[in-house]
């Protein structure tokens, strides 16, 4: 009389063909699947109708197989089984547990009292168990399950890379266009600069005092809009993220003080002064010279720009070990709190304004800072309406390694 | 490293659940020069073939050969900014495993390979219902459909796809080839199913396909 097993499973007779002769437990509800004359390779999934043979071939070969994980489908899923076999006379005992502790408690109930058989199957489980130390138990998780999952988040993870691709390439397009238009630009413009400052100066004849004032608007609206023109230039070289940088050794205090001393020129036709202090200790740097003139004459510019008269703007220029600051200090209006946030975009102008009327692009913050963090740096500002503002930069003295960008080959 | 030795090294970090370096291992590999396409070929191709014949004669359990299969395909996806910064050719694909597969690693290594060589290639997962694959078709105005099966169970369903293809109007100039193992062992079996052509793995598949557009 058999034992009561505490495994669940199934459990059958078979030929070493495979081929049911008895079905001694059926917990998992396989019903008509597992009766007698059906072959063992038709009850599992066919994904694992090759490894059933191979189960089969090591069973016939060995008197024992032990531990094979092989897939059925239970309750419409595909499940894992464990399956072990144990050839008894002409007989194989082969039985399915969903995890291996269950297969020798299902033999125990199988086999009940018979001390030969149940030491024999004891004596071969044991070996199996000290050599399948390298393979972990499971439950009865689906692994399918989670493999669908994971091919699903795979399949849509490459449609997100390729439709970044994809954008990146229309971004790009994008700039060349805007860099060829700008380009295109630029030309008729400087002739029209050309030509209404040849007007107001014509030695052969001065203009009229409506018409020089009419020229002078058209020099001016033109140099503003080679400005911009520039600008943009600038912009739709470094936007897409590729800033080439020129990196040398540089005299960063020997820089600063030529953009003081060039800023200098127009900030005395408003009577403003600007104060250059300099860390006589500061370490040397790494940078983009022509760059750094860009952003240098553009803080400093926009600081005189925003003075009142006979104010003042401090330019200072620290260091120690790894990183170099920058500041630079007016005391005209400053900017409100409300358009901080558009300080670094494009085109993001305030409502200050150029104490001398002066007119900005609104580019060249934008430029200032994709400059500063090229170079592995940050730019920000501390302000308060009424109070102006001071820019600071820092920069890492030794350039940080570049990321290559990645190509196919 | 040399190709062999780095795919004995790559199998072992995943045999040992050691995703992370293997995923490092790879990148370096990628980093030092080595192409993304014999990665492909000589790393992740051989892999998934060993993986398959370890779990195939027990001695792995079913829970590696899912994690090894995941971890490549992981490994795979961070290969992309390789993949997707090749120049278009104006060619257009669609690649898709069949309903019921769960190994999808071999046609998603097409797809890749179509989009190395330039064409936009739209990868859609095994479980994607035949409407819905014949849309994109249509939607992405693909030149070919790429089709394939890892088990003869799955070839039926296949060829109901093909069918599908010939039957909805506005797909006539699709070009279907197929692969996978059924196609492998039973040369003349793609013509059974309705298609254009077979392919025995990835690169043949891109060659084949630019003979037929």
């Amino acid at each position: 009389m058999p034992v009561e097993a505490t495994g669940r499973g199934l459990a059958i007779l078979c030929d070493v063909t495979g081929i049911v002769r008895q079905v001694l437990r059926d917990d998992l509800n396989l019903g008509p699947r597992l009766a007698p004359d059906v072959a063992l390779i038709e009850i599992v999934d066919p994904s694992s109708r090759g490894k059933t043979l191979s189960f089969l071939a090591e069973l016939r070969a060995n008197g024992t197989a032990l531990d094979w994980e092989l897939t059925l489908t239970l309750d419409g899923r595909p499940d894992t089984l464990h399956f072990a076999g144990l050839v008894l006379g002409k007989d194989a005992w082969v039985v399915g547990a969903r995890s291996r502790l269950e297969i020798p408690q299902l033999y125990e109930g199988l086999i009940g009292v018979n001390n030969e058989q149940a030491n024999a199957l004891r004596a071969a489980v044991k070996k199996q168990m000290s050599d399948g130390a390298r393979r972990n138990e499971h439950d009865a998780t689906t692994f399918a399950d989670i493999a669908r999952l994971n091919n699903e988040l795979g399949a849509l993870q490459r449609e997100l890379a390729r439709k970044n691709a994809q954008l990146e390439r229309l971004v790009e397009q994008q700039n060349q266009f805007i860099g060829m238009a700008a380009h295109d630009l630029r030309n008729p413009l400087s002739v029209i600069q050309a030509m209404s400052q040849f007007l107001l100066n014509d030695p052969r004849g001065a203009p009229t005092e409506r018409q020089a004032e009419l020229l002078a608007t058209v020099h001016r609206n033109s140099e503003f809009m080679f400005r911009l023109i520039e600008d943009l230039l600038d912009v739709s070289k470094i936007q897409a993220g590729k800033l080439e940088l020129d990196r040398v050794p540089t005299d960063l205090a020997a820089l600063v003080a030529r953009s003081v001393a060039l800023n200098q020129v127009l900030a005395e036709r408003k009577q403003i002064r600007i104060d250059l202090v300099t860390d006589p200790a500061l370490p040397p740097v790494e940078i983009d010279v022509a760059k750094l003139e860009q952003v240098l004459n553009n803080l400093i510019s926009n600081a005189v720009k925003f003075s009142p008269q006979g104010s003042s703007v401090e330019v200072r220029l620290d260091g120690s070990g790894d990183q170099v600051l920058l500041t630079v200090r007016d005391h005209g209006q400053g900017i409100q709190e409300s358009e901080i946030g558009k300080l670094f975009r494009p085109f993001g102008k305030t409502s200050t304004k150029g104490t001398a009327g002066e007119k900005s692009t609104g580019l060249g913050l934008v430029i200032c800072k994709r400059i500063v963090e090229g170079h592995g740096g940050t730019i920000d500002v501390e302000t308060r309406f009424g109070e102006g503002a001071l820019f600071r930069v820092v920069l890492p003295t030794v350039a940080l390694p570049i990321v290559a960008a990645p190509d196919g080959a | 490293m040399e190709a062999e030795p780095l795919a004995r090294r790559y199998l072992d970090l995943l045999l040992g659940s050691d995703r992370h370096r293997a995923s490092v291992l790879i990148l370096d590999a990628v980093g030092a020069g080595m192409h993304v396409r014999d990665v492909y070929l000589k790393v992740f191709q051989p892999t998934q073939r060993e993986v398959g014949r370890l779990w195939q004669t027990n001695q792995i359990s079913v829970a590696q050969e899912h994690f090894c299969t995941a971890a490549t395909q992981l490994i795979m996806s961070q290969l992309y900014p390789h993949i997707f910064s090749t120049e278009r050719n104006g060619h257009r694909m669609v690649a898709s495993g069949s309903v019921g597969e769960l190994h999808e690693l071999g046609i998603r290594m097409v797809a890749d390979f179509f989009e190395l060589a330039g064409w936009d290639s739209c990868y859609l997962g095994a479980n994607t219902p035949a409407a819905d694959l014949l849309r994109s078709v249509a939607d992405q105005q693909a030149e070919i459909l790429a089709l394939s099966a890892t088990i003869t169970y799955h070839v039926a369903a296949l060829e109901q796809v093909v069918r599908a293809v010939r039957a909805t109007p506005g797909l006539e100039r699709v070009r279907v080839l197929v692969g996978g193992n059924p196609f492998n062992a039973a040369p003349e079996l793609w013509r059974q199913v309705g298609a254009d052509g077979w392919a025995p793995d990835a690169g043949s598949a891109v060659i084949l396909a630019e003979t037929l557009v």
